[in-house]
């Protein structure tokens, strides 16, 4: 009896040391956060330095569109902070603004997935909203960022200068980064892999071989991101309408495929 | 995207192929002066990038490579995922919490199955039971009364707070032979965790002091830790190892043929300071633990099971998917040698070939995208 109970009793012994371990731990999240912060922050500063360069290049209608994908990007990322945080106080979604206008929102995101806060009153989960919020993140400012400085790179090297090429290599790391953590904690997540076995688990669950996954993911979705807009710019710098084109071309097949796959039925 | 609710892997896949094509072609209208540059940097692109999904099909588990090639659409994902739900929750999750247009097909069959089992969630009270999130005409009619009939919000409230009745006693087990084993095993893990807490409380940074209290805890309850230290004699030198507050950078291997009375201080302190990584890498204490569980093998005959709450546990194992490891821990486990048996060679044996020649098929496939590609890369070019 005693032996056949033991695995129960072990996993209980064992399943507590660890959950105070988490809890207690300081180290849990540090590298995540230091990285999503770290990222983040260089990301920003270099989004600004190149606003001020083209200002003072003269290039005064690019720097103003690339401050528009900044504004456009904090503005939809609000909207979701409210949507989110609908059933809170004012006090509590100014909080929560502040943090989105202080560029502290990609860390507070990943602070709090990693930590696994569940908050019932919040209209979906952190994972979610931190997916959301990066979502708005590439669509209003990574991605259009990274063609928009191609294309100004490639049409002004001599004015945009050297520090814009890093910079647009800093922006497709960033959001490679970006859409491999979405992936990534899709894959990991533990509600996703227990309701959908079948789709959920590509990413190993050796150690190595995980953080060797995030890293290559990472790598191919900058990669990715980088091809596609020296691809638009190239479109831009040559002829505009083909741009316009081809991007609607493509919009044109996704939404046909989905069609065809009857998801707006 | 590559989820069928998205637009399917094979979507995915080859918009990602198209992503590499796209720069050529629009290299083909440029006539600026670094057309030739350009072209260098794509070219280096593009190998670079072929290179790092090779290496990223070789590191994932390939028992998930279809769903990067999948054609499945949303209501047929659905319905498989209904279909071949191993618990009810998984069959809720997928019959409600997706569109309702998507199970259309399957509509019958779900409210037949909602019809049978309703009256025994309701007993039960699972967590993941709302019966807000149940479409009216599936309820039966009774309870689609009880809700409030043609009123009734689908919102995210229970049925028991909805009717106003108090929590309902779930149904007397008459067999007292179960009742009194299950009341030992409860009565049995709670002592672990009394033993737990009072080891956790006496942790410090240092596994000196942390095996120094672990012996003496030990000691104190010899009876009840006979089981584990008879099974895993240097199990307080790993758990002062793993009680230590550290920053973990990397797992280290131990050979998973050692038998736990072989392992030595090195192998020791390895699953100990492992803890740490494991922590800092998974986001539940129970996902850790079973990723550290998984690491190393041997393990798996202490935190074996009675059979009932091991079928139970395997639904929330996060990392079921990892089989040769699982199939590692189960030999482990029914062996008291760490010796493999013939059969379960073969079997070893046979899967790696399964899986090389999966491999060899997919990367044929890849090989053969890649071709037709390039065709057509060259068509275009032409």
């Amino acid at each position: 009896m005693r032996l056949a109970s033991l695995g129960a009793g072990f996993e209980s012994f064992m399943l507590l040391l660890f959950n105070n371990l988490l809890r207690d731990s300081i180290y849990g999240m540090v590298m995540r956060v230091s990285i999503g912060a770290f990222l983040s922050l260089v990301d920003a500063g270099t989004d600004i330095s190149v606003l001020i360069s083209y200002y003072s290049a003269g290039l005064t209608t690019q720097a103003n569109i690339l401050l528009a994908m900044i504004s456009a990007n904090m503005a939809v990322q609000i909207l979701i902070v409210l949507a989110v945080y609908a059933k809170k106080s004012w006090q509590r979604k100014l909080y929560e603004v502040m943090i989105t206008l202080t560029f502290l929102r990609p860390p507070v995101d990943a602070y709090r997935v990693s930590t696994n806060q569940i908050d019932d009153e919040n209209a979906v989960g952190v994972l979610e909203e931190m997916m959301f919020n990066k979502g708005a993140e590439l669509a209003c400012e990574s991605i259009p960022g990274c063609i928009l400085q191609c294309w100004v790179f490639l049409e002004n090297s001599e004015l945009a200068g050297k520090f814009a090429a890093l910079s647009i290599l800093i922006s497709a790391l960033t959001t490679g980064y970006s859409s491999a953590m979405i992936s990534f904690d899709m894959d990991v997540d533990l509600p996703h892999r227990k309701m959908q076995p079948k789709f959920y688990g590509y990413v190993p669950d050796d150690h190595s071989a995980r953080g060797r996954t995030f890293m290559l993911m990472t790598a191919i979705s900058a990669i990715h991101n980088l091809s596609l807009s020296v691809g638009c710019s190239l479109f831009a710098l040559s002829d505009m309408d083909l741009l316009l084109t081809f991007v609607g071309g493509e919009i044109a097949v996704f939404l046909a495929v989905k069609m065809l796959r009857g998801d707006f039925m | 995207m590559r989820h069928p609710y998205g637009t399917g892997g094979m979507s995915f896949s080859i918009s990602l192929v198209w992503a590499q094509i796209f720069p050529f072609v629009a290299l083909q209208f440029y006539d600026g002066a670094h057309s030739e540059t350009l072209k260098l940097i794509l070219y280096i692109s593009f190998v670079i990038w072929a290179v790092l999904n090779l290496a990223f099909v070789c590191t994932i588990d390939l028992n998930y490579i279809h769903t990067f090639f999948c054609t499945e659409t949303a209501a047929q994902y659905t319905i498989l995922l209904f279909k071949n739900a191993t618990d009810d929750m998984m069959r809720f999750d997928a019959a409600f919490s997706t569109r309702k247009s998507f199970t259309k097909a399957i509509h019958g069959e779900i409210k037949e199955w909602v019809r049978l089992n309703i009256d025994r969630w309701r007993l039960e009270e699972q967590d993941w039971f709302k019966v807000a999130l149940i479409y009216d005409e599936f309820l039966p009619i009774e309870v689609y009364e009880a809700e409030g009939g043609a009123r009734r919000r689908r919102s995210s409230m229970s049925l028991r707070e909805v009717i106003g009745l108090a929590a309902a006693p779930a149904e007397e087990n008459n067999n007292t032979q179960l009742v009194t084993s299950n009341t030992q095993i409860n009565q049995n893990k709670e002592e672990w965790k009394r033993v737990a807490e009072e080891l956790y409380a006496t942790r410090s940074s240092n596994h000196k002091s942390n095996f120094i209290h672990i012996n003496r805890i030990f000691d104190e309850n010899p009876v009840m830790l006979a089981g584990l230290t008879s099974r895993c004699p240097k199990f307080n030198v790993i758990l002062s190892f793993c009680l230590e507050d550290r920053f973990g950078l990397s797992v280290k291997k131990v050979d998973w043929t050692k038998r736990f009375e072989d392992w030595d201080e090195e192998d020791l302190k390895r699953v100990g300071c492992s803890v740490a990584t494991f922590l800092r890498k998974r986001k539940t204490g129970d996902a850790a633990m079973d990723a550290w569980r998984l690491e190393y093998a041997q393990l798996g005959t202490l935190f074996r099971e009675v059979e009932g709450e091991r079928a139970k546990r395997a639904s929330l194992d996060e990392d079921s998917s990892d089989e040769s490891r699982e199939m590692a821990t189960d030999i482990m486990a029914t062996s008291t040698t760490t010796k493999l048996t013939h059969p379960f060679r073969f079997a070893r044996s046979f899967r790696s070939l399964v899986s090389l020649a999966r491999f060899a098929r997919s990367f044929r496939s890849l090989v053969s995208l890649a071709r037709s590609f390039r065709s057509l890369a060259l068509l275009v070019l032409h």
